[in-house]
């Protein structure tokens, strides 16, 4: 996967050949670098904002709050896992935190999620609450989502943030496939 | 529907403000010390979205794109996507940075409000990158047999972004 930019670069080198486009390259290179600049400063101001009042939410216990509800949803999913364990601390931290579109600071609970599953079943196989913790992670049930509202910003949206109530209703139903799929699959084996 | 949105977001601000102000903590400290974090991120970020939109942006000027997308209309109109829309569908799974950098180059050349826009950013929006976040979280604590998750991951992305499609057309 690493190697997925040269290739990029190289089948644009190749095509354009080809194409006979070669010529426009280093200007589309240019043109790219200069936006990235833009786009980042534009995004600068959505992050700080979103950040900023997230972390209003940590500070006042309010995140802690939304975590322990969660807990007490999830923990039916999770039958290896103690209820009021540390396990299911972190596991609820971190879907907490992707919830809220703050996907840096989800990364670290979620690592030691890993390590307290990794613990209730050593070795190489991955166990059931593990992957159920992964289709959580990635169905990414989502509040805000901090960084396609500061990249519509950055491309001068009349209205960024009309897509957030679609973008909930359709990982909502990520979310709800995704547990039905991996219950199911938890089952058939 | 926008208004919805709109209002969603600023319900959210002003509730953790309150709560904030009913707990008795220092708002405005708290603010700079996220936004402070949200502005490494951001920079953090920068070098990663200008090495990726410079990727996009060749391949779209040399044409590849174009190819791209007329192979793949008849796929894209049969699960209800724009055509333009496909290359951040197949990225998004892989790349992080790679989706926000196509977002990026969708929205600039198609605007951001349009159809094409709102599928896009849906799109990003849900998915997850599903093959990054497991090898990471398992590459910490040594899993090497993944046995389902890659398929359980898999199902529930592709019926998001089936339905992405479906969900840009209501806002």
């Amino acid at each position: 996967m690493r190697q997925i930019w040269q290739y990029m670069l190289m089948i644009s080198c190749v095509f354009s050949c080809y194409n006979g486009s070669f010529s426009a390259l280093p200007n589309a290179a240019m043109e790219a670098a200069g936006e990235a600049v833009t786009i980042t400063l534009t995004m600068l101001g959505a992050y700080m904002l979103w950040m900023g009042i997230l972390e209003i939410g940590h500070e006042s216990g309010l995140n802690g709050k939304l975590a322990r509800g969660m807990s007490k949803l999830m923990a039916p999913l999770f039958p290896g896992v103690r209820h009021d364990g540390p396990a299911m601390e972190a596991i609820s931290m971190n879907i907490a935190a992707n919830t809220l579109g703050m996907g840096a600071a989800a990364t670290p609970f979620g690592l030691k999620a890993m390590e307290h599953m990794a613990r209730l079943q050593p070795g190489e196989r991955a166990s059931d609450d593990m992957i159920m913790f992964l289709v959580l992670n990635t169905s990414s049930l989502l509040l805000i989502p901090t960084s396609v509202i500061a990249v519509r910003a950055a491309a001068g949206s009349a209205d960024a943030f009309s897509v957030t109530i679609p973008i909930i209703l359709c990982s909502t139903l990520m979310t709800v496939v995704g547990i039905v799929t991996a219950l199911f699959m938890r089952k058939r084996k | 529907m926008k208004d919805v949105s709109a209002s969603l977001l600023s319900i959210f601000l002003m509730g953790v403000v309150l709560y904030g102000t009913i707990r008795r903590t220092d708002c405005f400290a708290a603010f700079s010390a996220g936004a402070r974090d949200g502005f490494t991120a951001a920079i953090h970020v920068m070098p990663y979205l200008c090495g990726m939109l410079i990727g996009v942006r060749m391949m779209r000027a040399s044409g590849v794109f174009d190819a791209m997308a007329s192979l793949l209309t008849p796929l894209a109109r049969a699960v209800g996507l724009p055509p333009e829309t496909l290359g951040i569908a197949v990225v998004r799974p892989f790349s992080g940075g790679a989706a926000l950098a196509m977002l990026a180059d969708v929205l600039s050349t198609y605007g951001a409000d349009g159809l094409i826009g709102r599928t896009a950013c849906i799109l990003v929006g849900c998915s997850e990158t599903v093959f990054y976040t497991a090898s990471v979280y398992y590459g910490a604590v040594g899993i090497k047999d993944y046995r389902y998750t890659i398929s359980a991951c898999m199902i529930h992305t592709l019926v998001g972004m089936a339905c992405a499609g479906f969900f840009a057309r209501l806002c």
